[in-house]
């Protein structure tokens, strides 16, 4: 890449905070480092049980008998469950989170497995005993019988016909077109056309906390369900799986140890509210690290085309792009993943003429579902790599064919979404490729190379959910804040952000402001950790109902003042009089005044995105989110030729949040993101051969540990124009987007030929390079 | 389960001999074996708080010679810390798991468990070691070459346990070098590994032994490549040339960390890297056990 | 099987199960949750805790084996309500996100800084190459075991 200068900011007009935009210590940060913080598994109530889950050891099988009397006779153990005693419940896995609109795909899951068995770790049947060791003795006294059945492991081949079905008709779980512009006609005005296609595997998101909770029933009959997840929302599937109301199941969400999406979808809860109506007692189910692995959902391994035509200047005519995906056993949240790699699928570009086809099919493998990203950064190799081989076909620099084409604010997406804030594709790239300096030298056995990517991100939801968050904020009569919002926190600093906005417009100091969060009964229902929607939804939730207390504070002060509201201040507990400190009324006599005239100094709030009615199902065109954050990343490595060894010299990621609410957090979110992007291209790959889990464990699913990257160097831009509070972004899923296709065009420049498949193992290293040998000679 | 902790070694060798149990020393592959369910011992007898099985010393071995002695239950994190011991084994022993592991872990452990893939053995094959068996009975010596059956297997009895590793004391004279590739940078398993010592006498190359891990089913000394280097200025060699005596010499597999071929091709690399590494060296830089 | 050893500076003793792991002696009978469970195998360095001043992996030591020994966990640093100077610079720094890892990283910077006050970075990235995280990206970590050190060195 040659060398660039930054492309300098527009001018920005960003308000003076007190507290937001300050790297404040989390909230949450003192409990975890010394070890008072109590997950889910760290959590015990006397009498309870300990349950454990008997999975299928066979990808694809009919249960020809399932005996379970000698588990059920051993001492200690309480209760065993198949699928005849959860009367056949199935799980509505693809129905994501809360909102009152179900745009579902039609697919459920069965709780415990009865009939076929889809995938290696499917449940059948459930133990509860009096000691984990029981219940462990129970599992290996359950006689299960089994025929196999021919399975299908690849989603190609589970397209054609014969195939064995796993999804009726067809095993096509979704399928997306994008019709935009005259494909032909662009096509025909491209002086080149590039083809080419990319690979990715299924990956494993690797929280460190294994899936676990605690049930049990309480003096209502409510079931309580305390639970590691992203999605409290999930009590309303779990209150229609037992047939209950949906006011009997409360989840009580812990502090998360990682979810990265794979909290998302149900996990240990569904079967601790089974065991704990069943034998009306505390339950505990923590699942092992293979039990992680096995039972829960990977990333969408995708593969992907790219047909572009381009002019000579690099401008891009036409695109044709074609996805498939592999969407594992059960379709959980693929036809949304999916869509999110549709409508993506082209970049941040402005091309006229664009078509997509894309399609997910089902096989007897690990089902996948949501992942940091989702289906962006799968789209984002597609549409990077493509960008490289473009400039490479064209002799151009890499970074200039992205900015003959980057979109605009006021350009629109592939679905013909109005991009409407700002869109610093070029502010990022050329910080991000400026940072990396001087390029070190190559020697005859050790290849440098350098690679970049541009990548935009949707934050917030799919519009057409009608996407709603409610926070209540209240002030206590000494001038401390409360807040009930019901956010999991995934790790992120969810619950610190919201109240670092409250301690903002409140005047309070952040230590003075308490959260009640992620409890579905007593907390407002704040949605779903996920789809990087807290900030903007829940941030903008707690910013209403907070203003609108800020607002009678000053109301009430400026005529106990005797001045007018606009000429107050709030900060450090106080009101005072702008430019005349020695005149103020403290946050406590403030609110006891208040309180004795009858003023509420609490409120509940309500924020909804943008509602829209879903896309034209013949064009793909419409309005799918709130919002886009733009970024990038620029990677420098070195290829030893002998070994196949990639080492990451340099990494430098730049992204325009909006606004940083806590800077530390968000370099935190971008440096860990990234770290995951590098794995992704570098050494991740959750191998299934014959729907068999070759990577059971970490001793074989690798994941980058600190001797095996650099740490990324984070770049925060902030051009304030984001639709969350103060102007923020999203930054948790678009920080993992462009690590890949950055390593993957550094890589493809160190040795002068593409790799098309993920993660770039040193084998996969040295076949290239014999391949460039064995055409040379 | 029974836990026995005898606080001798020739107890431990009776409890051994009554009770055949299953011998514990840092217990870092004894109990991922036994979570995965590979084995359910009704006895554990540890050994890894017996004094006389810790530490690293001179001493005389069964044919009067003087030997470095390690005791099996020296931890691999005191193994790659120890001034005493050849740079191979130190280094072998630096690339065991995570500081966790190494402080924990023990070299009778990694070499008893016979894992195709451990660290120290190539360097402990390539050093001459000889292996102290201990039994209710008394001892018996075996050359390292010759302890290893298969992946996993050894020939010891069940009676018996590893109560003593030996090498020669010349052993600290040479210049040695020990090169691995893992599947990643950190906690890295090798997907292969190789072991070189050797004199340089002359410029040229004498006492060479090349020993690989990872690639066949126990570790091996390359017989032919050290015949065939024996003499050579290490800059009349190229890494074309000892890539067939290296294949002739190795069985590699295909396996989730790696695969028959790429095995093949990084082992020519790792042994040409640790030659070049022993090379650049004139001789041995370790104390020597005591001296 | 009686068991005595010294947790956090107090003296305990209890009768186990031979085959109870170190990890559940400490997190189910002693009930100081603090030390994690991450893999029951070794290899993501949650469970670390000091054993005679090593840190080593909680989940691969029969409790048995800890007999007269003295352990050291992630709720035997803060001195009364002052943190330790490595939960201090964690927090400061910003090193903590999902904080399942922290317990075992903060120990094993404990073990790290104990042997080697003045850690060069290759220093500090062995000492945390048995601890895997998969938030951060370990760049905050790594700031906070260099500003912890430098802390500890200044005080001493």
């Amino acid at each position: 890449m040659n060398r660039v200068t930054p492309k300098p900011l527009p001018e920005t007009n960003l308000p003076r905070l007190n507290q937001v935009g300050k790297p404040l210590r989390r909230i949450d940060a003192l409990g975890k480092a010394v070890g008072a913080t109590v997950y889910a598994a760290d959590y015990s109530m006397p009498n309870m049980l300990h349950a454990k889950v008997f999975r299928s050891p066979v990808p694809s099988a009919r249960i020809v008998k399932l005996d379970v009397s000698k588990a059920r006779a051993l001492p200690g153990v309480v209760c065993v469950m198949t699928g005849e005693d959860t009367h056949g419940a199935k799980l509505n896995t693809d129905l994501p989170g809360q909102t009152g609109r179900e745009t579902r795909a039609g697919s459920d899951a069965p709780v415990l497995a009865s009939d076929v068995v889809r995938y290696v770790g499917e449940p059948i049947a459930l133990v509860a005993a009096e000691t984990l060791a029981i219940a462990e003795q129970a599992l290996k006294q359950i006689e299960l019988e089994f025929e196999d059945l021919p399975g299908v492991y690849d989603p190609i081949e589970a397209m054609k016909p014969g195939a064995p079905i796993l999804f009726a008709p067809d095993n096509v779980v979704a399928r997306y077109k994008i019709r935009k512009g005259d494909l032909e006609a662009g096509m025909a005005q491209a002086d080149v056309i590039v083809e080419n296609t990319f690979k990715m595997p299924f990956v494993e998101h690797a929280y460190l906390e294994p899936d676990g909770g605690v049930a049990w029933v309480d003096e209502q009959g409510v079931i309580n369900i305390r639970v590691c997840t992203q999605v409290i929302e999930h009590f309303r599937s779990i209150a229609r799986a037992l047939n209950v109301p949906q006011n009997r199941i409360r989840i009580r969400g812990t502090m998360v140890g990682g979810g990265f999406g794979s909290k998302e979808d149900i996990t240990v809860e569904i079967f601790l509210a089974f065991l704990a109506r069943e034998t009306g007692r505390p339950v505990k189910l923590v699942y092992t690290r293979e039990e992680a692995f096995a039972a829960t959902s990977k990333r969408h391994p995708f593969t992907i085309t790219h047909r572009t035509g381009v002019r000579k200047d690099g401008r891009i005519t036409a695109s044709q792009v074609s996805m498939v995906a592999d969407s594992g056993a059960y379709p959980y949240l693929t036809p949304y993943v999916l869509l999110y790699a549709t409508a993506m699928a082209a970049g941040p570009y402005k091309i006229d003429n664009l078509h997509v086809d894309s399609v997910a099919a089902a096989t007897n493998q690990t089902f996948t579902s949501a992942f940091r990203g989702f289906g962006g950064p799968q789209a984002a190799l597609g549409y990077e790599q493509q960008m490289d081989e473009i400039a490479k076909t064209l002799g151009l620099d890499p970074l200039a064919v992205r900015q003959v084409n980057y979109m605009k604010t006021g350009d629109t997406t592939a679905t013909g979404q109005e991009v409407k804030t700002a869109a610093w594709l070029e502010e990022t790239a050329t910080r991000a490729v400026a940072a990396l300096g001087e390029q070190a030298a190559s020697t005859p056995t050790r290849k440098i190379g350098r690679g970049m990517a541009s990548t935009f991100q949707s934050y917030g939801r799919i519009m057409w959910f009608h996407d709603t968050s409610q926070a209540w904020v209240g002030m206590e009569q000494d001038g401390t804040a409360v807040i009930r919002c019901g956010v999991p926190d995934i790790g992120a600093g969810q619950s610190n952000s919201i109240c670092q906005i409250v301690a903002e417009i409140l005047g309070v100091p952040l230590d003075q402001v308490t959260i009640y969060a992620t409890d579905s009964a007593v907390t407002p229902l704040a949605g779903t950790s996920t789809a990087t929607r807290q900030l903007y939804m829940s941030g903008n939730a707690v910013s209403l109902a907070s203003n609108t207390i800020r607002a009678r504070l000053l109301t009430r002060a400026a005529v106990k003042l005797g001045v007018r509201g606009d000429e107050l201040e709030i900060a450090n507990s106080r009101v005072s009089v702008l430019g005349d400190e020695s005149r103020y009324i403290e946050h406590k006599d403030l609110v006891r005044l208040c309180a004795s005239e009858g003023i509420g100094l609490s409120h509940l709030a309500q924020f909804n995105a943008p509602f829209t009615e879903g896309l034209d199902p013949e064009t793909g065109q419409g309005d799918i989110w709130p919002d886009f954050t733009f970024g990038a990343q620029a990677v420098e490595v070195a290829v030893d030729t002998e070994t196949g060894e990639i080492e990451l010299l340099k990494s430098v990621a730049c992204h325009d949040v909006g606004r940083a609410i806590n800077p530390a957090a968000v370099h935190g979110q971008i440096a860990g993101g990234s770290h995951q992007g590098l794995g992704y291209a570098l050494m991740e790959d959750f191998e299934l051969q014959n729907g068999i889990i070759k990577t059971p464990s970490f001793a074989e699913y690798l994941i980058p540990t600190v001797l095996d990257f650099p740490t990324t160097q984070t770049i925060i831009l902030e051009s304030g124009t984001g639709v969350g509070p103060f102007g923020a972004k999203g930054i948790g899923e678009p920080a993992l987007t462009p690590a890949a296709p950055a390593v993957a065009n550094a890589v493809a420049d160190a040795l002068g030929v593409r790799i098309h498949q993920l993660p770039f193992t040193p084998k996969r290293v040295l076949a290239a390079m014999d391949a460039i040998r064995g055409a040379t000679t | 389960m029974r836990y026995l902790k005898p606080s001798s070694v020739s107890e431990a060798a009776d409890v051994l001999e009554s009770s055949r149990g299953m011998i514990l020393a840092g217990g870092t592959d004894a109990y991922v074996y036994m979570a995965e369910g590979f084995c359910h011992p009704e006895t554990l007898i540890d050994i890894s708080s017996i004094d006389t099985l810790r530490g690293i010393y001179v001493a005389t071995d069964d044919r009067e010679e003087e030997v470095i002695r390690i005791g099996a239950c020296t931890t691999i994190a005191e193994i790659a810390a120890s001034q005493d011991l050849p740079t191979c084994l130190r280094q072998g022993a630096r690339a065991v798991g995570s500081p966790q592991i190494r402080n924990l872990g023990t070299i009778g452990g990694n070499v008893c468990n016979a894992s195709p893939c451990g660290d120290t053995l190539a360097p402990l094959l390539c050093l001459d070691a000889r292996f102290v068996l201990r039994a209710s009975g008394g001892t018996r010596v075996i050359a390292c070459e010759d302890f290893f059956t298969g992946p996993k297997k050894t020939v010891l009895k069940p009676n018996e346990f590893l109560e003593f590793i030996e090498l020669p004391a010349s052993s600290c004279g040479k210049a040695s070098a020990f090169r691995m590739i893992g599947n990643r940078k950190g906690q890295a398993i090798s997907q292969a590994n190789a072991s070189v010592s050797l004199v340089m006498v002359d410029g040229r190359m004498s006492d060479l032994r090349v020993a690989v891990g990872s690639v066949a089913p126990v570790p091996l000394r390359l017989g032919k490549l050290e015949e065939f280097l024996t003499g050579k200025r290490v800059k009349e060699v190229s890494l074309a040339m000892f890539k067939e005596p290296i294949l002739e010499g190795i069985r590699p597999i295909d396996d989730v960390r790696s695969s028959a071929s790429y095995r093949q091709e990084v082992t020519v690399a790792l042994v040409f890297d640790a030659l070049a590494e022993c090379a650049s060296k004139d001789s041995g830089e370790c104390e020597g056990a005591g001296a | 099987m009686r068991i005595q050893c010294t947790v956090n500076g107090k003296s305990v003793e209890r009768d186990i199960s031979p085959d109870l792991r170190l990890l559940d002696f400490i997190r189910e009978t002693l009930q100081l949750t603090g030390t994690k469970e991450g893999c029951g195998e070794g290899e993501c360095g949650a469970c670390t805790v000091l054993l005679d001043g090593k840190a080593v992996n909680s989940c691969l030591v029969l409790a048995m084996q800890a007999d007269g020994s003295v352990i050291i966990t992630v709720e035997g640093l803060a001195d009364g309500q002052a943190l330790h100077p490595i939960q201090e610079a964690y927090v400061e720094v910003g090193a903590v996100q999902c904080g399942f890892c922290t317990p075992g990283f903060i120990m094993a910077t404990y073990a790290l800084l104990q042997d080697t006050p003045d850690p060069s970075e290759e220093e500090i990235l062995a000492g945390l190459e048995g601890n895997l995280c998969r938030c951060t990206g370990y760049s905050k970590i790594l700031d906070a075991v260099k500003l912890a050190a430098r802390r500890m060195r200044e005080s001493r």
